[in-house]
C-alpha cells in the first residue's frame, strides 16, 4: 500500500523533541523535518519489523520547496489493542514510560516512551496506530519515534524535578 | 506473565502473513458507512483525538 506524506499541510510529521527555555525545557510535539520523517520510518522498520520503503521524492505541484515522499507499507490486517497490551508490547520492546512531569501539558494525547539503551522516544502510542495480528503479535503501524539523546532527558528531569 | 514478540524479523514474518483485504471486504466496509479512502487503506480507522 502507498502513501505519502500531506505535503499540502507542509507536513512531515511530528518529532518529540524539548521546548524552549521558557517552557521550562519540557518535551513537546515539533513538526519533524523530511529527513526526520525518513528517519523514523526507518526507526519502525528496524524496531517493529516493518518492512516501509521508500518509492519516490518528488517536486511538489501544491506547495514549492516541500517535496512529496511517497513509501510503501506492507499490509497489516487484524483489530486494534487494547491500551494495556500496547502498554504491555511497549515495555517488552525496552521501552519505558516517561514522567507525566517532563511532558508539556497537553502537548501529548498519549504517553511518551523512553527506550534508554538505544535513546529512542516514542509516542502515540495508541489504539488506532496499532495492529493486533494474533495474541503475542502486536505491529505498529504509525508511531512517532526519533533518536532522543539522554542528555535532554537529563537536562528536563534537573528543570523539572528540582 | 504474558509477553509479547518483539523480535524484529518474527515480527516481520507475522507482518507479511497477515491476512490480505480482498474486494468484498471493501465493499462490506464501504457498505457499513466507512468512506471509501479507509475502506481502502491499509490502516484501521484511526479515532483521532
Amino acid at each position: 500500500m502507498y502513501k505519502t506524506n500531506l505535503p499540502e499541510k507542509r507536513r512531515y510529521g511530528y518529532v518529540v523533541d524539548q521546548g524552549s527555555d521558557a517552557n521550562g525545557l519540557l518535551l513537546c510535539l515539533r513538526e519533524a523535518l523530511p529527513s526526520e520523517y525518513l528517519l523514523r520510518l526507518g526507526l519502525q522498520n528496524v524496531l517493529f519489523g516493518d518492512a516501509i520503503t521508500l518509492q519516490a521524492i518528488a517536486s511538489n505541484t501544491y506547495i514549492k520547496d516541500y517535496p512529496l515522499v511517497v513509501t510503501a507499507q506492507p499490509y497489516a490486517g487484524g483489530e486494534m489493542p487494547l491500551l494495556d497490551e500496547i502498554a504491555m508490547l511497549m515495555r517488552d520492546a525496552g521501552f519505558d514510560e516517561l514522567p507525566p512531569e517532563l511532558l508539556m501539558p497537553a502537548a501529548f494525547r498519549s504517553p511518551v516512551w523512553y527506550h534508554t539503551k538505544h535513546e529512542i522516544a516514542a509516542t502515540d502510542a495508541t489504539p488506532g496506530n496499532f495492529t493486533k495480528l494474533s495474541n503475542d503479535v502486536i505491529v505498529p503501524i504509525d508511531l512517532i519515534i526519533n533518536p532522543l539523546p539522554k542528555r535532554i532527558l537529563d537536562e528536563t528531569s534537573l528543570r523539572s524535578f528540582r | 506473565m504474558h509477553r509479547f514478540q518483539t523480535n524484529p524479523k518474527k515480527l516481520l514474518e507475522a507482518r507479511l502473513k497477515s491476512p490480505k483485504p480482498s474486494l468484498q471486504d471493501a465493499r462490506k466496509r464501504a457498505q457499513a458507512g466507512i468512506t471509501a479512502q479507509t475502506a481502502l487503506s491499509p490502516y484501521p480507522p484511526k479515532q483521532r483525538a
